[in-house]
This record gives structure tokens, sequence and C-alpha cells, in this order.
């Protein structure tokens, strides 16, 4: 853990997310206005003391939206993180874990969804579906999850080669010990690893949907939903698009770059 | 060579047997039935005329038997008709696909032609200035949202210097246009989608090429090069190289349906005129054949891109072709 | 005369947590003609030392720290990169332990032969290049060269492989080879082949030999002076049949009596 901190650019990624994270938490004190509040007579103002970040087309506060989509941008990133994780970790487990027809089954079925646009499955589901904040998380979860899966598998395969030839000589290492000792502790490297980047892919995601309009519904507001109106704004409003794509540039870079320092730490074979 | 590709062979038919199954049943288990989509907007239709149409569609019979169904219309590549227009599903698809096969195509070439010496260079000269620079470049590729850049770029190149055309293929009087003003134009529409969609690909390629130089450098054979007193240089292009880069064929094989995924976005900003366009539209109008149809097509698309990297590998690999 | 003279070398290894001194102050001479063996068990460092020759002690990640290595009278830690390169595959060879990784996998085996004449010998003509190289494949006893030259690695079996590793190295006629545990990797059967084959290489080219290996039965049988090495140090060196009746230092007997 103290590692971590020594590598600088992990520990300005910490700093970064914690700041992010705690704004999303207090939202309604920091933000200067409601979110959802339209001023007419405003609109597309250009940033200022007034407002931060300029207004929008509906002469909504750009910067309290931007608190506010922080709220989205988390929760939808680590939820469906957390998803993710939990789907991959297990099926890469059973399936190396039981191996035989259980292993052949749930690697044929990854296969399967690997041969898919993964973006495409997202946009489908989610437009069949009520595009909500809800709908968002689960389907993103539900689809990010076959890198995880094989490289548990892989990883679960290769322990148990090992610890197996241990286990016969001493004759008493019953099969839940082997899982617990043995294979558990050498799988949760490289799943916090999977775990931190699948944060960042998961805002990316969300905010390309929320881009595409099939994101969070108004009035909730988030980054790439700012940037959806945005888009129609570029001659005259360049905030609009600026900042929002800045701030979910630097989230998820964060995301990658505590990923890359846990890989880095917990992994020293790697170089 | 022979065993080895027939085996490859059989192995896709369950997986071929899965995308159809998996496309039927996201389509089948998802609220709304196609039927509503054709009738929710027109109050002429009476619940009788809407029951004829159930009937007319067979989707009143079980679920193995719809899926049969349309399994046996998807072998001979008919989808159906679209919902929106009434043309058939593959017509409209096929006429889009030229499009986006050629956006794509356009960035595995320049991915490859960015990200190979990069990530070779990288390799070789380890933490120096230039590999951490890099290091950098790549993890912002990697963690920029896609449609942001496109944004970005239309504002820079296309806005303020004027350099390039922001949306579509083609100039409205590209009909008129000579040969050469004909590849200019095309080439200047292509200019911005194929960087938007090679920037995130070429990040995670000129990373996988670095570490696996990184391993190849690391390799017992290349000892033995460096004992025949070869250069540095020569080592590099004459023994590392190759053993480097024969991962590439199956990675780009790989990243078929991320770029796919990728088209969806890129196509859709650019209001570009491939099959990722006609996708999200067709998502947003609930047209269910054109949805299936792209589901499919793009499923075998990928699996038979992953086809033919593992064709090429065994090729390129003697340990796989002489076996 | 002495060909070689290694004058108190030490070299480090840099592992994540910490480093570690994988030769420490080793010195010894190698006399011309002579077989001279390395013994130690694994991670006494003593194939460290044959990389330190040879120039490859950073591609593991280590750095020589002090010392230096006389070649006929010139150090050939002094020397540059491209100094070292003429030397190296044309004076000093060397082959290694397990043929199988040592071979690069996607090149034919008489084209990695050819490539050791050529880089010495920039302006050979294809017909003498493969002259040359069915030359070295008889050599070492390789007789069906046309098959040998155009197969992969993969293609053939292991002793076939370390045979054409030692093609390799002699291509040259080098004056001096080092021979990293030669037969690790290899059957039983094959293993007295190759030693046999490049003992009387040795006598046939006029060349030097370095021998390391962990083997004190192969250590007796061909070498004329030995060096004992534990924990990154010489613990003895003298002749060998002299070592063997009279062993100095506990480590040397131990050996002995395994």
């Amino acid at each position: 853990m103290k590692k971590i901190f020594k590598n600088k650019a992990a520990f300005i990624s910490i700093v970064f997310i914690a700041i992010v994270v705690f704004i999303a938490v207090f939202a309604p004190f920091i933000a200067p206005y409601d979110p959802a509040s339209q001023d007419l007579s405003n609109r597309l103002a250009a940033p200022s003391a007034v407002h931060l970040l300029g207004t929008d087309d509906l002469g909504r506060d750009v910067f309290s939206r931007m608190v506010y989509g922080a709220r989205v941008s988390m929760s939808v990133g680590f939820f469906a993180a957390f998803l993710t994780v939990l789907i991959g970790a297990v099926l890469g487990m059973l399936s190396g874990y039981f191996g035989g027809a259980t292993d052949s089954i749930i690697m044929r079925f990854t296969d399967i969804v690997l041969c898919f646009p993964t973006f495409f499955l997202i946009l489908l589901v989610i437009a069949f579906f009520e595009p909500n904040i809800y709908s968002v998380m689960i389907v993103i979860g539900l689809t990010s999850w076959t890198g995880l899966a094989r490289i548990v598998r892989a990883e679960v395969l290769s322990i148990r080669e090992r610890e197996f030839v241990l286990a016969s000589k001493m004759l008493a290492v019953s099969k839940p010990r082997l899982f617990f000792v043995h294979i558990l502790p050498n799988i949760i490297s490289p799943i916090i690893v999977y775990a931190a980047i699948a944060v960042g892919g998961a805002i990316l995601i969300e905010s390309g949907l929320s881009f595409l309009g099939l994101g969070v519904q108004p009035p909730m507001s988030s980054w790439g939903q700012i940037l959806m109106q945005g888009k129609d704004y570029i001659y005259v409003a360049w905030w609009l698009s600026v900042f929002p794509g800045m701030v979910i540039l630097l989230t998820v870079l964060s995301f990658n770059l505590i990923g890359e320092a846990l890989r880095d730490i917990l992994d020293p074979k790697e170089t | 060579m022979f065993q080895y590709l027939v085996k490859r062979l059989l192995y896709s038919i369950p997986i071929i047997i899965g995308i159809t199954v998996l496309t039927f049943g996201v389509m089948y288990f998802t609220p709304g039935k196609p039927i509503d989509t054709m009738t929710d907007f027109n109050p002429q239709i009476t619940s009788e005329a809407k029951e004829r149409l159930v009937k007319l569609y067979g989707l009143d019979k079980p679920v193995h038997v719809q899926y049969w169904n349309w399994l046996k219309r998807v072998a001979v590549f008919d989808f159906g008709k679209s919902f929106k227009d009434g043309r058939p599903a593959s017509e409209k698809i096929i006429e889009r696909l030229p499009a986006t096969i050629l956006l794509n195509v356009l960035s595995i070439i320049l991915m490859l032609v960015i990200a190979v010496p990069v990530g070779i260079y990288s390799a070789v000269r380890k933490y120096s200035l230039f590999d951490r620079v890099l290091t950098v470049v790549v993890f912002v590729c990697f963690s920029a949202p896609v449609f942001w850049v496109a944004l970005m770029l239309m504002i820079v190149f296309g806005l303020w210097l004027g350099w390039f055309p922001i949306s579509g293929l083609t100039s409205f009087d590209f009909s008129e246009l000579s040969f050469f003003g004909k590849t200019w134009d095309l080439a200047s529409h292509l200019v911005l989608p194929v960087i938007v969609s090679t920037l995130g690909s070429f990040a995670v390629l000129s990373r996988y090429i670095r570490s696996g130089m990184l391993d190849v450098l690391k390799q017992d054979y290349i000892k033995t090069a460096y004992s025949k007193g070869l250069s540095e240089r020569q080592v590099i292009f004459n023994h590392a190289l190759k053993n480097a880069l024969l991962p590439l064929i199956t990675i780009i094989g790989l990243s078929i349906p991320g770029l796919i995924g990728g088209s969806f976005i890129i196509e859709t900003v650019f209001s570009y005129p491939g099959m990722g366009r006609l996708g999200f539209d067709a998502i947003m109008a609930r047209d269910y054949p054109v949805i299936m149809g792209i589901g499919v097509i793009s499923a075998f698309l990928t699996l038979l891109g992953n086809i033919i990297a593992d064709v090429l590998y065994a090729v390129a690999d003697p340990r796989i072709r002489y076996r | 005369m002495n060909i070689l003279e290694i004058k108190n070398l030490s070299v480090e290894y840099k592992t994540s947590s910490s480093i570690v001194g994988a030769v420490k102050n080793v010195s010894f001479n190698v006399k011309k003609g002579e077989t001279f063996v390395i013994v130690g068990r694994s991670g006494s460092g003593k194939s460290t030392v044959a990389s330190a020759i040879m120039d490859l002690t950073g591609i593991d990640g280590g750095k020589i720290k002090s010392g230096s290595i006389f070649y006929r009278g010139k150090d050939l830690l002094k020397m540059t990169f491209d100094e070292k390169r003429v030397l190296k595959g044309s004076k000093i060879s060397m082959i290694f332990q397990d043929p199988q990784s040592y071979l690069n996998p996607v090149i034919k085996v008489g084209k990695q032969i050819a490539e050791s004449f050529t880089i010495h010998n920039s302006q050979a003509s294809n017909d003498e290049i493969r002259k040359r190289v069915d030359e070295a494949l008889k050599k070492v006893k390789l007789d069906d060269t046309e098959r040998i030259f155009n197969s992969y690695p993969h293609q053939l079996s292991g002793g076939q492989k370390q045979r054409v590793l030692i093609a390799m190295a002699i291509m040259n006629n080098p004056e001096f080879l080092i021979a990293d545990e030669p037969t690790t990797g290899l059957d039983a059967s094959i293993q007295k082949q190759i030693l046999d084959l490049i003992n009387e290489l040795k006598n046939t080219l006029g060349l030097t030999l370095i021998m390391i290996t962990h083997n004190m039965r192969i250590a007796r049988r061909y070498s004329d002076t030995m060096a004992v090495m534990h924990n990154g140090e010489i613990v003895e060196i003298g002749n060998t049949e002299e070592i063997f009746k009279n062993p100095k230092h506990e480590y040397t007997k131990l050996l002995i009596n395994v």
C-alpha cells in the first residue's frame, strides 16, 4: 500500500479520484446553482465569475451540472465495475477450477459474447429497456466481463497445476482448502487491477451512451449528456464540449494509471 | 496444417449457432414486440388487424419454432424487410457495409503503420524520454472518450482551420467531380473519422508491441544472436521483429469487434454513411429486421476475421505450418 | 601462454526488490589449448562468468561492477560494443544450455548458421556461404546437410539442435569456445555424444575450451583445469586430477562425495 503513494502518477490519480468522489457525495453543497433550473435570459453564457464554466442552451449552470454529473459517472463506474468483476471472476474461477464440461461451456459462451461488438449489444439493450442510470450500470456490467473471465481462468489453471502436485504429496489437502488457501489469494491481484481499469471503462461507456442520448435522462445530468448538447453548439459555445470531455478524460486516465500502478506493485514479474 | 484448419472450422460451428441464439434471444426477451412498432403509431390498425399481423409473422408460435423459422431465413441471408421503408434488411446493410469496411481497414492500416515502429522503438529504448512520453500519450489516448476527441478534431480541423469536411463521406457535388476530384473528396472526408477510430486502438496496440518486443528481447535466441557478433540493429530486425510481430495477427483479429463497436459511435458523430450509423438509427427506430441483421453480420465478420487471423498465423509461424 | 585472464570480476543482478551479487571478485587464467571447467550448483554464478566474457550480461539485467577480462592482453570490458562485435562469433564463440530455446524458432536453421559466417564476411558469395555451412554441418556430424539446411528448429531433435548450435559456433574457426552446460536438456544417451563431439572439435580445430557444468563426472573426464564456484566466488581452483585426489575446500569435498 505504501508503494502506491511512491508512484507519483498513481498518487496524483488517487487524489484526483478522491476529489471527484468528494464532489459527487457532497454535490448539493458544492453546486452553486440547481443543476436543473433554467434561465432562458442567460443562454449559452461564456464562463465568467457568475457561471464558472458558463451556461448551456437552456441557461443552466454548466459547473453545477457537472458537479451532479460526477454522481452519475462515479456510481455507474463503481457499480458496473463491481458487476463486471463479480461475473468475470466467478465464471473464470468456475471454469478454471472445475475444468471439463463446465470449462468448455463457459469458455464457448465467452467466445460467443466476444464475437459481438460490445457497444452494439449495450446500445441495443439500453434502447429497448428504459434508458436510465440503473439499466446503464447493469448492461455495462453484463457485457464487460469476458476479459477478466479469461484472465482468472488462466491464473486458476496454472495455480492448480502447481498446487495439485503439492497437494497430492501431502494428501490431506481438501478441495475447499486448496481453493481458499492457495487459489484465491493468487487471483486477487489480477482482479484488483482489472477492477480499477473497469471503472474507467464503464465511465467511458456511460458517457458514450449519454452522448448518444441513451444514458441517464434529463433532468438528471451527466458529463456525456452535457457533451451531447455541446455538440450542437460547437460554433458558439466551446465550453459546453471542452470541459466535460476534459473531466471524463482525466477521471478515466486516473483509474487507468491506478490500475497500471497496481499491476506494477502486485505483479513484480512484469517490467 | 490441413488438420489444424479443419479443427479450426469445426470449432466455429458451435460459435455460429451461439451467435444466432444470442441475437435471437436478446431480441426475443427485450420488452416490446416488433408488431408494436408497426402498430402503435397507426391508429387505423384494429386489434384484429394486429392479430393477423402476429399470425403472419408467426409470433404466436412457441419460441423454438420462431427461432427455427428465423434461422432458416438467416441461412439464406434473409433478415426480413425493414419496418421503416419495407426494403429487405440485408440489402440495406450490404449497401452500407463497404463504407464501414473501408473505414476500419484504413484504421487498421494506419494503426499498424504508427504502432509498430513506435512500439518497437519504445521497447528497444526502454525508459528513455521517448518511451516515457509515449507511455503518457498511450494512456491519454486510451482514456479519452472517442466522441469527444471527434468533437475536438471537428472544431480544430473542420471549423477553425477548415482543412477537412466534418461529416458524410462525399460532398454534395461528388457525382460531377473528375476521378481525382472524387478520390480527393473521399479521402478528405475520411481523414477525421479514420484518425478518431485509430487513436484508441493504436494506443493499445503499441503497448502490446512494446511488451511483446521486451519479452522477445529477453529470449535465449537473442543471446545466441548477440554472441554471433550481430549489432543491435541486426538483432532487432533479423531476429526479434518477426517473433514480436507474429502475435499481432491474432490481436488484429481480436480487435475487429471493438472496431465495429466503435463504428457505431464514430459514424454517428460524423454522419458517416456506414453500417454503424444504420445500426444506430435502426435501434432508435426499433427496426428489428435491420438490428438483427447487423447483429448477426457483425458477429460473423468478427468470427471470419478470427478464422482468417488464425489461418494467417498458421501460415506465418513455421511451428504450426510444419507440424 | 594465457589466452584469457580474468581479474577481480564482480557482476550484480538487480531484481525487483534487491541487488544480488552474482559474481564476487572472481579471478582466473585460461591457458591456450586447455579445457577449463567451472563447476558449481545452479545459482553459483558460473554461467554469469560466461555471459560476462560474451558481453551478454546486460540482456538478463545484470551489470559488471568491476574487474577486467583480458583476451590476448586486451581488456574486453574496456572495448566498445563494435570492437567486441568483431571478436564475438569469430574469435570467441559460445554454445548454450537447452538448444531448444537458443535457436530462433521462425528462421530456417541454414539461414541461422549462414548468418554466423556472413556477419563476419560480408563479401562472401552465396555459393561460398553454402559451402561453408555444409562443411560446418559435416564437422558436427550432421551429414544430412540438405534437409537440416531447410529445416526449422522445431523439426529437429534436441541433439541435432545442439549440433547446429555448435556448427554456428565453429563457423569462423574460433580459437576460443565457451560451452555453458552444453548437455542440459538433452537425453542421457545424447549427452556423451555431444561432449565427445565438443572434445573432438577442440582437438581437431585447436580450440581453447571453457566448459561450465554442474556435473563432477563430466568435469573430471574432460577438463585439464578446474574452478569450483560457490555463492559467486571461486572456492578452489587448480589441476583437475589434483583437486579430485586431494580437495582442500569443504564445499569441493561435498560436491565430489555426492
